[in-house]
């Protein structure tokens, strides 16, 4: 019975054991050799690391980087993937959070001084080259000490209050998501993936247990190929890539720009996207293109693991008409709810909230948050369970199926990156000389628009917010105002702002 | 029109230096959702038709390439 990732790894490696698992733009290693490796990451760590502690892996995406998860799983930890690109200040107030013991790294990537004076750094190559004595036996206790109800990994999302909430995830969620993903849409060992989602956002977790579970292989592709639409669909051919699953934009800019008119990419079967809505239009022209491809929408937050609906494209849609996200996934139920009344009725609007055992634990040390969200399902009074309100709102459309609205509040999707706008706010209000700061997302030109009061200026806000946020939160246009518009109760009126923004 | 160009790069990444960046594509500073919007606005701004061939990164790479790559496109 499967309990942990790694024994996905472990069968996996009896069939499959000298099949190329995982390729990056520089190595690439073999079921068996992962195995090997994972084991001695996981040697290295015992003596650091106990049974559900928490191990930061903070690398540029490569193999290594899967094969520091796997390790981290056979100690019966978890791990947390760090964006190594990410400002310090954030990545300092994640290890506040989690007061982490252990980081994992590459000996080439560069950690800064601030950071390896709070925890214990380690590299994965160090780790690899040593010897350990009893290290299968050692491996094997803390194996038998494991259950399914471990957390597997924390996935860090922006949070409105300025300090980002790591959502803890157990193996049995995972476990189920990855059952549930192959089986819906049949991967095997044949299947190639190339995965474009990062580390740290837990989309990539599909591309890496689908290929674990099947025995499949799985590419990472080079990030500038991303900016780059004819180099992107020559590497799918060059790879022969079967299935992608990438965010929206990815897509758009291959049809966007006519590459599919000069070069199809003729080993693709299965495109799925995620992480924000896909533009009709462009799938349309996806469609025209690739017309035998199977193609699929999917959706879910991090709090509910991977995802929560999907829905197989199948009929025609006009350019203007949205792609449904469709039905739950196994194990999942969607519950509509308007305030804690259950939506049943086509086009009625309600908050989409989950029930089931993809749920996450909630927020590592921020019971706050987590109350807020993970609450008392109010359909069931006879005992107690739990929900999660993804605070997105949707309705049923004629043919029973689930279309995304809106959010309720001020999270956005920005580039596939789910942000709060508070986030970002926090950080501005941080900034020498800003009295006041709001922002505000412009849905049209997809721009994230700052307004500041305050004795400063663009370049010196944007040098602040480098050293804070991550580049995708820092704002596309600043507005420098001599006096904040307040409403009657003397709050900033966001309305007003936005308003004359937008004339 | 360099200024255009200047202006049209600031509004999308505001964050970038352009005058000083040299590997704009190859240090991955642009990300494909900042090249659909920069490249778009090209085409409208420009009245250019710009497809898969010209997202390269000799062409996008530094400000005087982004400069030089349109100015062959008007020209054309």
């Amino acid at each position: 019975m499967i309990k942990n990732i790694v024994d996905y790894l472990e069968i996996t490696q009896q069939r499959f054991g000298d099949k190329t698992a995982y390729l990056d733009a520089e190595s690439s290693v073999t079921f068996t050799q992962l195995k090997e490796d994972a084991r001695q990451i996981a040697a290295g760590l015992l003596k650091d690391v106990p049974k559900g502690a928490p191990v930061l892996v903070c690398m540029e995406k490569c193999v290594g980087s899967i094969e520091a998860f796997l390790g981290v799983a056979y100690t019966g930890a978890f791990y947390v993937p760090i964006d190594i690109k990410m400002p310090y200040e954030r990545i300092k107030l994640i290890m506040d959070t989690l007061s982490a013991k252990v980081l994992l790294t590459r000996r080439n990537d560069e950690i800064p001084d601030e950071i390896r004076q709070t925890c214990k750094i380690l590299c994965i190559e160090d780790l690899m080259e040593a010897s350990y004595e009893n290290r299968d036996a050692e491996i094997e206790k803390r194996q038998r000490a494991s259950i399914d109800a471990d957390p597997a990994y924390a996935i860090f999302t922006s949070g409105s209050t300025g300090v980002p909430k790591g959502v803890v995830v157990s193996h049995r969620s995972v476990i189920n998501f990855t059952e549930w993903w192959c089986e819906t849409f049949e991967f095997d060992e044949n299947e190639v993936f190339a995965n474009q989602t990062p580390f740290y956002f837990d989309a990539s977790v599909k591309d890496i247990y689908a290929t674990l579970r099947c025995g499949a292989t799985m590419h990472i592709v080079p990030k500038k190929l991303f900016s780059l639409p004819k180099q992107l669909v020559h590497f799918l051919n060059e790879k022969e890539i079967t299935c992608i699953d990438w965010v929206p934009s990815a897509l758009c800019m291959i049809v966007n720009f006519h590459t599919l008119e000069k070069e199809t990419p003729a080993h693709l079967k299965k495109v799925m996207f995620l992480g924000e809505v896909m533009p009709t239009k462009q799938f349309n022209m996806w469609r025209r293109a690739l017309p035998d491809v199977k193609y699929a929408n999917l959706y879910g937050p991090t709090e509910a693991t991977g995802d929560c609906t999907y829905y197989k494209i199948e009929r025609e849609f006009a350019d203007d008409e949205p792609i449904p996200i469709g039905y739950a996934c196994n194990n999942t139920e969607v519950l509509l709810l308007d305030g804690d009344r259950l939506v049943t009725e086509e086009g009625e609007t309600g908050e989409i909230c989950v029930r089931g055992c993809s749920l996450a634990y909630g927020y590592f040390r921020n019971p706050e948050k987590t109350q807020e969200v993970f609450v008392e399902n109010p359909l069931q009074k006879d005992y107690h369970e739990r929900i999660y309100r993804t605070g997105d709102l949707a309705k049923y459309n004629a043919y029973g199926e689930l279309v995304f609205l809106s959010r309720k509040d001020s999270q956005i999707k920005h580039m596939g990156h789910r942000i709060e706008l508070g986030e970002i706010e926090t950080a501005l209000g941080a900034v020498d000389g800003i009295k006041r700061a709001c922002c505000f997302y412009d849905h049209k030109k997809q721009k994230i628009v700052s307004v500041f009061e305050g004795d400063t200026n663009q370049e010196e806000v944007i040098a602040h917010l480098k050293n804070r946020l991550p580049v995708y939160m820092i704002p596309n246009q600043f507005i420098k105002v001599e006096e904040m518009p307040v409403n009657l109760n003397g709050k900033i009126d966001r309305v007003l702002l936005k308003e004359t923004y937008l004339q | 029109m360099q200024e255009k160009i200047m202006e049209i790069l600031q509004s999308v990444r505001p964050d970038i230096d352009f005058a000083k960046e040299q590997a704009l594509i190859d240090d991955g500073l642009l990300e494909s959702f900042d090249v659909i919007q920069i490249m778009t606005t090209f085409m409208d701004e420009f009245d250019v038709y710009i497809d898969a061939d010209d997202i390269e990164p000799e062409n996008l790479n530094s400000f005087d390439a982004i400069c030089a790559f349109l100015t062959q496109k008007i020209g054309s």
